[in-house]
């Protein structure tokens, strides 16, 4: 069997419209990626370097459950 | 008439510019170099902005040059203290607009030259594949400029009570009633209960209002450790704005990075908890110190498909802000591309799995 028929008996309707659904998804995050990288962006970590680590500090008052779901 | 700033050649006496990176200027007829610290007398501390707590400040007025290379009378651009005569080119400084209160603290002196700075603002066009056709040729066209932009920089503190709401999620194995067992994901909700105290050291606004603030913002981080007295030796060869807006009228913007700021320090501290976020703000925010400084920054204008476009580069650490266009057509073959790709890559493992 050669590497083409290997390929297309694969092929059923579910992998078809799996496969197709997560090609789709795949190539709506290269586009949305590619088309952020085209607009100013701002790094998150710039806004950590204002912070002077060595004198701010966080206290624990408390940690109070809520609820779960 | 205001006064102009002029470093001559100790040679020849013709104009010195600031080579960046090297900490020299440089003679551009007899090639005479001369090392910054040669003309700052750094034992005549010069006063210079003083942050007092409330805005005394005033944007400098408007005055009129004679440039001394072809003698024309001109009005500059309302803020600015470098500015290039429109008939030789020549840039002219005022040193009334760097004198007492108008005179800034410290400055970054530029890092890149702008041959430099041209060849990495093109590399950087060259790795964006959506842009249209041709704009590539027209930013090569474009005017590059080295501009000095005037920040303030605040130090604040963040003090006050705190409330976030927190997550912890796992799984359990639940048992039936039959025998069997099933997996349930749980999420726990929690109120973090917190006093802060958050120190902000330097943190940048632009102080002018001719540079887009979301541009600005986003050529940041600089390296502090490289902020120097200031002089206005730094500015020959350059172009330089003064602040045309005071400490006050960006307190909204101040707010707004602390805000993100603390935001981020939570989201860090608190690594037990996931989806960190502040539920309720009881903190305050004292304002400390306010320099004004002069940051590096290279500045790219150009005409493509008949709009003005800009392209920012900062001129100490090389990071490049734009809002690019993009051509559509371009675009829609990526998306096909990655698609048909991700397809093709699902067909082979289905295949041989």
């Amino acid at each position: 069997m050669t590497f083409f028929d290997r390929l297309f008996s694969g092929w059923n309707s579910e992998c078809l419209l799996y496969g197709g659904a997560m090609a789709l998804v795949a190539g709506i995050i290269v586009l949305v990626v590619s088309l952020r990288s085209m607009k100013i962006q701002r790094e998150a970590r710039i806004n950590m370097s204002y912070i002077d680590r060595d004198s701010s500090r966080v206290e624990k008052i408390r940690d109070v459950y809520l609820y779960t779901n | 008439m205001a006064d102009t700033s002029h470093y001559k050649c100790p040679s020849c006496g013709a104009p010195i510019t600031y080579v960046p990176g090297t900490g020299r200027l440089v003679c551009e007829f007899c090639g005479t170099e001369v090392p910054v610290e040669n003309l700052i007398d750094s034992a005549k501390k010069e006063p210079s902005f003083k942050w007092t707590g409330t805005d005394t400040s005033e944007t400098a007025p408007d005055r009129e040059y004679v440039c001394s290379s072809c003698g024309a009378t001109l009005e500059a651009f309302d803020s600015a203290i470098v500015t290039a005569c429109p008939y030789c080119g020549n840039n002219i400084s005022s040193t009334e607009d760097v004198k007492g209160s108008y005179r800034p603290n410290l400055i970054i002196p530029f890092r890149f030259t702008k041959e430099e700075a041209a060849a990495r603002i093109e590399a950087h066009l060259k790795k964006k594949h959506l842009l249209p056709k041709g704009y590539v040729k027209a930013a090569k066209q474009g005017e590059l400029r080295a501009v000095y932009v005037p920040y303030w920089l605040f130090d604040c503190v963040l003090d006050g009570p705190v409330n976030l709401s927190g997550e912890i999620s796992y799984t359990e194995e639940v048992k039936e009633s039959d025998g069997s067992t099933r997996t349930e994901n749980r999420t726990e909700h929690y109120r973090l209960e917190r006093y802060a105290h958050l120190d902000f050291k330097r943190l940048p606004v632009d102080a002018s209002t001719h540079f887009d603030d979301k541009a600005m913002d986003a050529l940041e981080p600089y390296s502090w450790s490289e902020l120097t007295d200031f002089s206005d030796v730094y500015f020959t060869g350059c172009l330089a704005e003064k602040f045309n807006s005071t400490p006050d009228d960006e307190s909204g913007r101040v707010l707004g990075k602390v805000i993100e700021g603390m935001q981020e320090y939570f989201s860090s501290t608190e690594r037990h908890y996931s989806n960190v976020r502040v539920s309720e703000d009881g903190t305050r925010l004292e304002t400390g110190d306010v320099k004004y400084v002069m940051l590096p920054i290279y500045s790219l204008n150009f005409t493509f498909a008949g709009k003005r476009e800009q392209i920012y580069m900062n001129g100490q650490t090389s990071r490049i802000a734009a809002d690019l266009p993009v051509r559509g057509i371009r675009a829609a073959w990526r998306f096909l591309w990655s698609t048909a790709l991700v397809f093709a890559l699902i067909g082979i493992v289905t295949a041989y799995v």
